[in-house]
Parts: C-alpha cells; sequence; structure tokens
C-alpha cells in the first residue's frame, strides 16, 4: 500500500502542469536567464593589480610568489588550476586603485614602502589586500591565497613573533555578480517552495475537501499515510535540486567547490527542514486561503532577505537580527559554502544545528497541531 | 444476528445536540435507511458508527465489535461512502480503485467493483472528469472493493438528475441481492420507500418514527392524499368540513386534504371549487407516503 500511495502521488504531482511547471521548470528558466546575462565559466579570470613600493628584498619576493599563482606545478593538469587565466599588472597605488573602484580590477595587493627594513628591523608591517567583494567567489579565494602567501613568506623569516601580516579591506565595484553565487540561492528557493507549495497547501487542499478523512475510512495507518507524502516530497526535492545542479553545471558550469557528498547532505537536511515546515503551516492554518496567506508571509520576506538575490552582510544591522531568525538564511548560507566557498556567515556547526532544530521543533510541533478534518 | 446495534447515541456540537439519544438495530441483510431533512444529524450518526467521530453518549456494535474501543478490526469489513468524497483530481477510476484495494487484506477484483457500479466505460477518466454521478458511483466502488459486509451511503443520490439517480438505486438493489447489509441515509422519501426494508425516520437528531415504509405509512394514515395547488386560497375550515376529510395541511402554497373517502370528498371538492369559481391546478390524487408521515409528524415537509 505504501507504494501505491506513493505512486499515487506522483501520478498526482506528474499530471498536474502547474505544479511541474514550478517545481522543475521554474527553477531552470531562472537560472538560464541569469546564466545568460552573468555567463562564465568556474575558473577565475579576474584581474589583480599589484603596487610594490617596497626597495627591500622582501617586497619582490612577495610580488613574484603571489603572480606565481598562474603557474601551475610541473606534472600538474593546468585546467586544474583555477588561477591559471587570472592577470597580474603592476603600477602606482593611485591609477590601479581608481582601476579598482571602476571594476577593472578585482583586487589590488599592497606592499608598501620601507616594508622590507621595518620587519628586519624587527617592527613587523603589513601588506594590504583590497578585494571588491561584488566578485564574491573571487574575493574569499584570492584573501584566503594571499593569505597563505604571506604567513609562508613570514616564515621564511626567522623571527619569533609574525612579522609580515596581512590586511584586507573591501570595496564595492559596480560589478555584477556570478551565476556562481546565484545558484546556492536558487536551490534553496526552490527548497523553501517545496515545503510551502507544494508539502503545504496539497496537504491543507487534502484536508479541506475531505481526502485525509476517507484515507481515515480505510485500514490504511495514519503514519504511512504522511511517510508517503514526505518520501514524495522528498524525491521530488531532491530531483529538483540535482536538476538544478546539472543543469547549472552543463549549460554554465557553475563552481561546486566542496564535496559532492556534503552538498548532498545539506540539501537533503533542508529540503527535510522545509517539509517540516511545509506541515506545520498545513498543522496550523485552517483553510486553504490562510494556508495561502501563511505561505506567502513567510515565502517573501525569507526569498527577499534570506541572502538568496543578495548578500545578508549587506543588510543594515536591526534587520540582519530579523534575518537571523530565518531558516532559510542557514539554507542559503551552508549551501553557499559548500559550493563557492563565500565568506561565511555561520560556522558550518551553527548552520547544522540551527536547521536541525527547526526540522526537530517543526515536527514536533505539527504531530501535536495536526488535524486530520476541516472541522 | 444484528450488524448494526446503536443504544442512545449523542453527539453535541456547542450548544446544539446534533444527534439526540438514537438507538436502533440492524440486521444482516438488510436494506436499512435514515430518511429526515438537512441537518437532522443523519450524517454525524452515521459517522459515529463508521468509527469517524467520538460520540459523546452511548453506545456502538458493528459485527458484534465495539466501535468505542477498537474500530481497525471493524474498518477491514465494512465499506464507506462518505457525503462528500474528494479523491485525487488527476487519477482515473481504475488508478483509485486500485489504490484503495492496496489497503485491504482480502479485496475484489478491481474490474469486477467497477463493473458493479457500471464505470466501466469511464475506466480511464481522471476523477476530476466524471460526472457528479459518474464520481458517486465511483466512491461506491471504492466502498465496494473490500468485499465489505456491511456499506454505509450516506446521501448516495443528492444533488443527482433522476436518471444517475436510477442508476444509482439498481446498484443498491444489486447489493442487497448479494446479501449485503446496506446503511444509507436519504432526504428522498421516495428513495427510502423503494430501497429500504426499513426507515429511521429522524428529525432533530432525534428519530421519531421507525419500521417498515409501508407500515409507518399504514401506521399514521388509513387516508389517501388530495393534492392541488391552492392560488385562490380555498378556505382552510371550508375544505375541513368536506365529507371524508380527516386532516388538511397547506405548506408552500400546496394544499393537502386527507379522506377517509375519496369519492365522496372529491365530489364535494369539485362543487365547492365550481360555487367559488376558481381552478385547482395540479391536482392529484395518490397514496399516503413517507413524505405525509414526516409532514403529519413534524408539520414540514422533508425538503423545504
Ligand atoms: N463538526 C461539526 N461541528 C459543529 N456542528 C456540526 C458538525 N457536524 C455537524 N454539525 C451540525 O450538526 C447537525 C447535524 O448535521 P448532519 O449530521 O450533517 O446532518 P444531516 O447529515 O442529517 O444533514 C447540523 O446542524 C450541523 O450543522
Ligand atoms: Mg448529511
Amino acid at each position: 500500500m505504501f507504494v501505491q500511495l506513493y505512486l499515487s502521488q506522483w501520478r498526482e504531482f506528474a499530471r498536474d502542469r502547474m505544479a511541474l511547471f514550478f517545481t522543475i521548470l521554474f527553477p531552470l528558466i531562472f537560472i538560464s536567464i541569469f546564466g545568460l546575462l552573468y555567463g562564465g565559466g568556474s575558473k577565475f579570470d579576474e584581474k589583480v593589480g599589484i603596487v610594490l613600493e617596497d626597495q627591500g628584498p622582501i617586497g619582490p619576493q612577495l610580488a613574484s610568489a603571489i603572480e606565481g599563482l598562474t603557474q601551475t606545478p610541473a606534472g600538474q593538469d593546468a585546467d586544474k588550476n583555477v588561477f591559471s587565466d587570472m592577470k597580474f599588472s603592476r603600477g602606482n597605488a593611485s591609477d590601479l586603485e581608481s582601476q579598482l573602484q571602476k571594476g577593472d580590477l578585482q583586487a589590488l595587493v599592497i606592499i608598501p614602502a620601507g616594508l622590507s627594513d621595518s620587519i628586519i628591523s624587527g617592527k613587523p608591517m603589513s601588506v594590504t589586500v583590497k578585494v571588491d567583494q561584488s566578485s564574491q567567489v573571487f574575493a574569499p579565494f584570492f584573501q584566503g591565497v594571499v593569505g597563505n602567501i604571506v604567513q609562508s613568506v613570514d616564515q621564511g623569516i626567522t623571527q619569533s613573533k609574525p612579522m609580515l601580516t596581512m590586511q584586507v579591506q573591501s570595496v564595492l565595484s559596480s560589478q555584477i555578480r556570478g551565476i556562481d553565487l546565484l545558484i546556492p540561492g536558487i536551490l534553496a528557493m526552490s527548497i523553501m517552495q517545496l515545503g510551502l507549495f507544494a508539502t503545504a497547501q496539497p496537504m491543507i487542499a487534502m484536508r479541506t475537501q475531505g481526502v485525509l478523512k476517507r484515507f481515515n475510512a480505510t485500514p490504511l495507518p495514519r503514519w504511512m499515510l504522511l511517510v508517503s507524502y514526505v518520501a514524495m516530497r522528498l524525491t521530488i526535492g531532491l530531483l529538483q535540486t540535482i536538476i538544478i545542479i546539472a543543469v547549472g553545471k552543463l549549460m554554465f558550469d557553475v563552481a561546486i567547490l566542496g564535496s559532492i557528498v556534503a552538498l548532498l547532505g545539506w540539501l537533503l537536511l533542508s529540503i527535510l527542514m522545509f517539509i517540516a515546515i511545509g506541515f506545520f503551516v498545513a498543522a496550523i492554518a485552517k483553510t486553504e486561503e490562510s494556508g495561502n496567506a501563511i505561505t506567502q508571509l513567510i515565502n517573501f520576506p525569507m526569498l527577499f532577505l534570506s541572502g538568496v538575490f543578495f548578500p545578508v552582510t549587506g543588510l543594515p544591522d536591526w534587520l540582519q537580527v530579523v534575518v537571523k531568525a530565518f531558516p532559510l538564511t542557514y539554507t542559503v548560507d551552508s549551501l553557499k559554502q559548500v559550493m563557492i566557498n563565500a565568506p561565511p556567515i555561520n560556522t558550518p556547526l551553527v548552520n547544522l544545528v540551527v536547521q536541525l532544530g527547526w526540522l526537530v521543533v517543526m515536527t514536533v510541533l505539527s504531530i501535536r497541531f495536526f488535524k486530520w478534518e476541516a472541522r | 444476528m444484528t450488524a448494526i446495534q446503536v443504544e442512545n447515541l449523542v453527539k453535541i456540537y456547542g450548544p446544539l445536540r446534533a444527534v439526540d439519544g438514537i438507538s436502533f438495530e440492524v440486521a444482516k441483510g438488510e436494506v436499512f435507511g435514515m430518511l429526515g431533512p438537512n441537518g437532522a444529524g443523519k450524517s454525524t450518526t452515521t459517522e459515529m458508527i463508521e468509527g469517524l467521530r467520538k460520540p459523546d453518549g452511548g453506545n456502538i456494535h458493528v459485527l458484534g465489535h465495539d466501535v468505542l474501543k477498537n474500530v481497525e478490526p471493524i474498518k477491514q469489513r465494512i465499506g464507506i461512502q462518505l457525503q462528500t468524497t474528494s479523491l485525487f483530481q488527476k487519477l482515473t477510476t481504475r488508478e483509485l480503485v486500485k489504490l484503495f484495494a492496496s489497503f485491504y487484506k482480502n479485496t475484489l477484483p478491481v474490474d469486477e467493483v467497477i463493473g458493479l457500479v457500471n464505470l466501466e466505460e469511464k475506466v480511464n477518466t481522471a476523477s476530476k472528469d466524471l460526472s457528479g454521478g459518474q464520481r458517486q458511483r465511483l466512491a461506491v466502488a471504492i466502498a465496494l472493493i473490500n468485499d465489505p459486509d456491511i456499506i454505509f451511503l450516506d446521501e448516495p443520490t443528492t444533488g443527482l438528475d433522476p436518471q444517475a439517480r436510477r442508476s444509482m438505486w439498481d446498484v443498491v438493489s444489486n447489493l442487497q441481492k448479494r446479501g449485503k447489509t446496506v446503511f444509507l441515509t436519504t432526504h428522498y422519501m421516495e428513495e427510502a420507500e423503494r430501497l429500504c426494508d426499513r426507515v429511521a425516520v429522524v428529525d432533530h437528531g432525534k428519530i421519531i418514527a421507525l419500521g417498515k415504509p409501508q407500515a409507518l405509512i399504514h401506521d399514521n394514515f388509513d387516508e389517501t392524499a388530495l393534492e392541488f395547488s391552492n392560488d385562490e386560497q380555498l378556505p382552510e375550515n371550508l375544505l375541513a368540513s368536506l365529507p371524508g376529510v380527516e386532516r388538511v395541511q397547506n405548506e408552500n402554497g400546496i394544499t393537502t386534504i386527507y379522506s377517509k373517502s375519496v369519492a365522496r370528498t372529491t365530489n364535494a371538492l369539485m362543487a365547492l371549487v365550481e360555487q367559488q369559481q376558481t381552478e385547482l391546478r395540479g391536482f392529484t390524487i395518490r397514496a399516503a407516503t413517507l413524505e405525509d408521515v414526516f409532514l403529519k409528524l413534524t408539520g414540514r415537509r422533508i425538503r423545504d
């Protein structure tokens, strides 16, 4: 009977053109439009300026180490080196600064005058890295590798305390964001809408129309009805996200920098969480109308504030506090971290605990308040 | 052997006693009907027997099992058609019957059940594309899939056109021939008279008459009904004083005269009409029906 129930729900879903459109086609159209607008491969072809003002030995050493990123070590595949297409240029500070502001450069490394002298005389000194935050995929990446280079050069200077440090400054140019950034957001959006529109609303309809009541008049155990319902949504959710990722990968070669297994794990967690949230909505909404109202009330703020379309860090402080309460924020953050190594908002542990928490609390509350009959 | 035994059943909704102390028994193989107007408490009673609603008082036994203690064993042996059944919209007749078949231990073949309700031509039609009567028959097919001992039909013909209604009556008659116990509710007295071995007439949550339809009629009436619509408002006291007349009832512009002597009353009535220089429209002479019983007991018609 589980199989029959599951199949029946599939048929009901697959024969519903609107549902199909919104769960599968809509996100794909979305990606395609953004992909064509923002296109681009997964290799970095960003331009970086280097201002070398230091006359001593350490400055040039640093500069060439950074420029060396484009070189692929012998015996390795140049295609695997994500930095091999980067362009470096040297120049004076004011020229390169203005290029960075215009968006002609995506990052700028400034090695200040007197760096070597200062370090040799025992005074710590730092290089400055300015990164354009609008290229969100590249910025954290580049910061990271420059940080590593600075550290290894520092260790080459035999001093007990770190002498050479790095300072990061963010700038924001007028550059558009890449599709890589958008894909985790689209995934998160689709998962949330699966919970709201494909879980809550059909369940409310099944109750108000008396379908649940009819099932209850049979020997079918209630838990089996619910489990098949969840299983069916879980399948749609996984299918939907996998299609989005696959199309993104095939058509636009979007970045998946983290492990696929971790990605699937995070997807699974957030799908289950939003199914649970959907059930909670179905539990508290008495009519289809109030169900619609509640889902929209949840959908819109989360869709626009949780980092799907623009980063949470750009929001005013008070809004950030609000956004911290949205489960979608944690979904977007965890997916961005695993897919594009975006600068984290929360640690993975926080993302895990918060989403698990929502899952558990929503499940418990749904079970507590769920009604099988309209009145 | 009793199929259903109900004692002093009570269901209270806020200030309303929707079911107010109902008791009856249904024998195996019997077609038992609950006849009453909308809101009389038919569905509430039916669904309490089916184990879908909890009573506030009373006892229910179905096939010897105490429904209030444990409905699960009974669920395998009863078939239920709810007053409004809504199913997955986009599944076909066969798919839906098959789905419900998967819930039961013992089932009839899917196609046999579809044949029992004459839906062979609609096996591949999505339930949303069925007509009202066809959807109702699909609901009955699903109620029959586990070859139940008792079939509950809650207003199976309400809202159907006369032809669809007749088709449903055939289905019920066939069930009776197969020896099934049928519990049905209706607000059509004709349906109750035609299909039911025994009828409980209910109003405001109470049984006001219980028995074989013909017996109910004879117990309440040895009169014949003369009925006409009376635009000219022939005075009731004049009509009541005509020879042979037992009672006169005026309801929604329709006058019913119950007479013990049809010939004498008719003659006198015609004379009266001529003398008043008026016309009788829709004049009929008919035997009393359950509708008349209801009218006599409550002063209202079943359908208003
Ligand atoms: N769940 C409920 N909550 C409140 N009132 C109800 C409920 N179900 C039925 N009623 C009321 O109980 C009365 C009997 O209803 P019902 O059994 O459906 O009558 P019938 O089936 O004879 O038309 C009606 O007045 C109806 O409004
Ligand atoms: Mg009813």
